[in-house]
């Protein structure tokens, strides 16, 4: 509670990133861990049997690669952090407090990773010959490495925020690395890189040869090959990271595929899946057995299929380890597990450093009739309302939008008037019927201050702003006081903020 | 007239012996398909693609020890990749189908699944006894 709640109500902030990182892991798995071992191997192959097809066509897809990675894959990768840091600062502030070092290392890793692929794609019309060839390939090989590397190590922080394992009784850097979900993951993601990259290059040799020229056959025979021997690794990493996912997550993965209201879509995914799996083998098939029968139409199906299969493998991930943000030590509220005792004594707002004002069009909605002081009061106890919507719910709902409570609550409630008694009532045991839903953290209080802004929000559907759009007040002690116990502050002036940041408006 | 065009078609058909190949795959999982009995479909379908299989296994076989520790490992893939991913993809055809009622998407998908898979691996099974290594090998 000591940041300003970066919101968005349309898109949700589970959608940010969602975008941002599903982007980022397919370039990054694609088109980098997967690709360059492939183009290293495809100028070492060329440089071997003296062929220079395979070279320029490794140059051609590397420059593809070199375009892509060093734009939409660096700045996803920065963005990543950027938006989980807004959306969750309590998970990357634990994060970074457990994997300094290893983040350090991995900043340097993608460094030398950067300079690599500057120094690879720049130099490979110079070193063409001789030892300068060689030198070259070395080059490659080092770059698909260090490639590599960032993922082994992004992959540990991964598998953590699922199981930290003997870190929750260790609390070292190395217990948290080494946690259960971590080779499993690596040993998935590893193959599932090179089976990708083998997909999306073949996908571009179509681009790169003409249709005529018998080595885009080869070419496509090659890479299909290439494909299908990572394919039984992708099986057998999968199998291994599903063994020691723990039970309680795969109980989410339901809901993990879809959303609450479309859980049963969990069979219609297996099957596509399925399907998916069938339409890449297919074209690989026919890509060995008859390259030139194969159209360049047919190509965009294994692609369009792992593109697929790798969103909604990522959103898996990202879901099942709910209620928690990082396993049994922080729920996805941003509240640690062990702070739960006090906060449910004390309420949350006890420790809310900063309000969310209402903006005018949040105002709106309110019964006709009430007088001034009646009026005052209610907007009083929404206010109050939303400040525990905006910490202890906003990080994953949002008011109106994607994941909106409104719409849970019109789907369990309906029409009927939405009393702060029932939806208390039921977020107060939510945890109990709906597994990955975190138990609420505030007092009973808060509980029912909650209610009245859902009450509220059921009248009133203005997009619930961010401290972005709206700013945030800072709470004085009085008024933070006076919020936790609900009696009205000693005076006038400590009723009022001491200060607001706002942002532009 | 009909004389005619079937002079045309034999003509077509005889051009490419696979021709005939995928017709012969196309008719049986046709004359299956019409009878309409699923266990039927499972049980002569598996034993095609089982007699099939073994063919293009033994004859796959048999062409790589000929060329023995010549063989690069990726020239053995190419040989053995397109049979061994039909066995697997015809099998997984007929699980589909004996999964899912008749009609349905699945059952469908699984029907067109085999026809291509059968006529994949009559054709890598033809081949295998024929082909040459592909060039570069060893």
């Amino acid at each position: 509670m000591d940041f300003p709640v970066f919101h968005l109500d349309i898109l949700g902030n589970r959608g940010l990133i969602a975008v941002i990182a599903t982007l980022h892991v397919l370039v990054n798995h694609g088109l980098a861990v997967g690709m360059m071992p492939l183009v290293a191997a495809m100028e070492w192959y060329g440089h071997r049997r003296g062929d220079a097809r395979w070279d320029r066509l490794a140059y051609r897809i590397l420059f593809v690669c070199f375009l892509i990675t060093t734009t939409v894959g660096a700045l996803t990768g920065v963005g990543i952090w950027l938006s989980v840091s807004l959306v969750n600062p309590y998970s990357i502030g634990s994060l970074i407090r457990v994997f300094f070092w290893a983040w350090f290392v991995e900043w340097l890793v993608f460094i030398t990773e950067v300079l690599l692929i500057l120094a690879y794609t720049l130099t490979w019309k110079r070193w063409s010959t001789g030892a300068a060839k060689v030198r070259h390939i070395r080059l490659g090989f080092a770059l698909a490495f260090f490639s590599w590397v960032t993922m082994a190590i992004i992959v540990s922080i991964l598998g953590f925020m699922m199981d930290p394992g003997n870190w929750l009784s260790q609390q070292t850097l190395w217990s948290g690395f080494a946690n259960p979900i971590y080779l499993p993951q690596l040993a998935f993601r590893t193959p599932l890189a090179a089976a990708m990259a083998g997909v999306i290059a073949m996908f571009l040799v179509p681009f790169f040869v003409k249709r005529e020229d018998p080595f885009r056959a080869t070419a496509l025979r090659a890479i299909a090959v290439w494909t299908l021997v990572a394919a039984p690794l992708v099986l057998a990493g999968g199998l291994w990271y599903f063994s020691v996912v723990p039970e309680a997550m795969r109980e989410n993965f339901g809901v993990a595929l879809a959303s609450l209201a479309f859980a049963e879509w969990q069979q219609r995914f297996l099957e596509i899946a399925a399907l998916t799996v069938i339409a890449i083998l297919v074209v690989v098939q026919v890509a060995i057995a008859r390259p030139n029968l194969l159209p360049r139409v047919a190509l965009l199906v294994p692609f369009v299929a792992i593109l697929w299969m790798t969103g909604h493998f990522e959103r898996v991930r990202e879901f099942v380890r709910k209620p928690y943000v990082i396993g049994s030590y922080m729920y996805a509220n941003g509240f640690r597990v062990e702070d739960y005792p006090l906060l449910q004594r004390d309420g949350v707002l006890a420790y809310a450093t900063y309000s969310n004002p209402l903006t005018p069009a949040e105002q709106a909605g309110l019964p006709q009739g009430l007088s001034e002081a009646e009026r005052t009061a209610r907007l009083a106890e929404i206010q109050l309302g939303k400040d525990v919507f905006m910490t202890t719910c906003s990080r994953c709902h949002t008011g109106h939008g994607v994941n909106a409570v409104t719409a849970h609550l019109k789907r369990m409630f309906g029409d009927r008037p939405w009393e702060p008694e029932l939806t208390a009532g039921y977020i107060e045991s939510m945890h109990d019927a709906q597994p990955y839903m975190p138990p609420f953290p505030g007092n009973r209080r808060e509980l029912k201050l909650l209610g009245a802004y859902l009450h509220h929000l059921q009248t009133n559907d203005a997009p619930v702003p961010g401290a972005q759009q709206a700013g945030v007040v800072v709470v004085t002690p009085e008024a933070r006081a006076a919020a936790a116990t609900g009696r009205p502050p000693a005076t006038r002036a400590a009723a009022m903020p001491r200060t607001s940041e706002t942002a532009a408006r | 007239m009909l004389a005619e065009t079937l002079s045309t078609a034999g003509a077509w058909l005889a051009r490419k012996p696979s021709r005939l190949t995928v017709l012969n795959a196309l008719l049986l999982a046709g004359v299956l398909a019409m009878i309409g009995s699923t266990e039927l479909f499972r049980f002569v379908g598996g034993v095609a693609v089982v007699l099939c299989g073994l063919a293009f296994a033994g004859r796959t076989a048999r062409r790589s020890m000929r060329v023995g520790a010549r063989a690069h490992p990726y020239d053995l893939v190419v040989l053995w990749a397109p049979g061994a991913i039909a066995i697997a993809l015809a099998a997984a055809a007929l699980m589909l189908m004996a999964a899912y009622p008749a009609g349905s998407f699945p059952h469908l998908v699984g029907l067109g699944l085999f026809v291509i898979e059968f006529a994949m691996l009559a054709l890598a099974t033809g081949e295998s006894g024929a082909r040459d290594l592909p060039a570069g090998a060893a």
